[in-house]
């Protein structure tokens, strides 16, 4: 499977990149961080520019961001519907807009590169929860920019040992999304614990 | 303390279940990250062995020879436009994989030797 990757990027350079990160924002099982650190590496090599391999790479974020966003949009009329159908679907759609509102900007730009596995679904969130267009897209332009550097720079500069690099980062970003997962899920529990307690007294 | 624990696994067990993969596939990936880091920082496994998906820029760059000197080892022409890799050229030619890396590797050997 690496090989395959190795070998696309090889024969079909920044197409096979833009194509990759493209479908990736959208919820495709890809290998786009593994194209990318490739396409550093035939960077580093001479076989392809850097210039080409990081912008072709981040115009294919960018669209696929975008178009996730759409896909999402063109959802949010029918979930307000769903949503208000009943009172406490509306009080939860109107909690997720809240938090949106507040996290919202954040959210997308960290789930572009820091716990990428989610980025998708951010997107589609965005567009459903009718997150700002312009909000959406500035914090997506620059988490995507953080997200191909991080990447393609990696495999320019441990290009020679490509398959070590490619292992190191799927080993480190498995290790920061499971470490974000249960950091989550730490504060859920606390919180559990706290609000128990409280009834607990005031029984 | 404990009370608090059991209280909160009696209540949320999905959640605590939950709380705990996650805690096992962060060690997981921990325990890989050091065990590949120790593996590849020992120089012995430094040595990528050639690959078919490599293009003779890349393994020039791996084993850090000229790329004149490699286009020799695989009998090509420089050849811009066009990027190949060794499966095109082992498909287009008599030479194997296994061939290259031995001339490759003799190459190594023969330009450490004209370095020092």
């Amino acid at each position: 499977m690496t090989e395959t990757v190795f070998t696309l990027v090889a024969q079909y350079g920044s197409g096979a990149l833009f194509i990759v990160t493209f479908l990736s924002c959208l919820a495709m099982p890809v290998p786009a961080s593994l194209m990318m650190l490739t396409g550093g590496a035939f960077a580093a090599s001479g076989d392809m520019s850097l210039v080409t391999a990081s912008l072709s790479a981040y115009g294919g974020a960018l669209a696929g961001d975008q178009a996730g966003y759409l896909v999402g949009q063109s959802c949010a009329g029918w979930l307000e519907r769903w949503a208000h159908a009943r009172r406490s679907r509306a009080m939860l759609l109107a909690r997720a807009r809240a938090s949106v509102d507040r996290w919202g900007g954040v959210g997308v730009f960290l789930s572009r590169w820091l716990v990428s596995p989610l980025g998708p679904y951010v997107n589609f969130a965005g567009g459903a929860g009718r997150m700002p267009w312009a909000r959406f897209s500035i914090w997506s332009a620059a988490g995507e920019m953080v997200w191909v550097a991080l990447y393609v720079g990696l495999g320019y500069l441990f290009a020679g040992s490509l398959t070590a690099v490619a292992e190191f980062a799927a080993d480190l970003s498995g290790l920061v999304a499971g470490a974000v997962v249960a950091v989550g899920l730490g504060f859920w529990l606390r919180m559990m614990q706290k609000r128990h307690r409280r009834s607990h007294l005031e029984s | 303390m404990l009370t608090a624990l059991r209280d909160l696994w009696h209540k949320h067990r999905f959640l605590c279940i939950a709380f705990i993969a996650a805690l096992v596939v962060t060690a997981f990936f921990a325990l890989r990250l050091v065990v590949f880091s120790l593996y590849w920082a020992d120089p012995a496994h430094q040595d990528q062995p050639l690959e078919e998906w490599m293009t003779p820029r890349y393994v020039a760059l791996s084993y850090d020879l000229p790329v004149g000197v490699v286009r020799e080892v695989l009998e090509i022409e420089a050849v811009d436009a066009e990027p190949r890799t060794l499966e095109d050229i082992v498909a287009t030619s008599e030479l194997t994989v296994a061939e290259i890396q031995q001339r490759i590797n003799e190459a190594v050997r023969s330009h450490e030797g004209r370095g020092q």
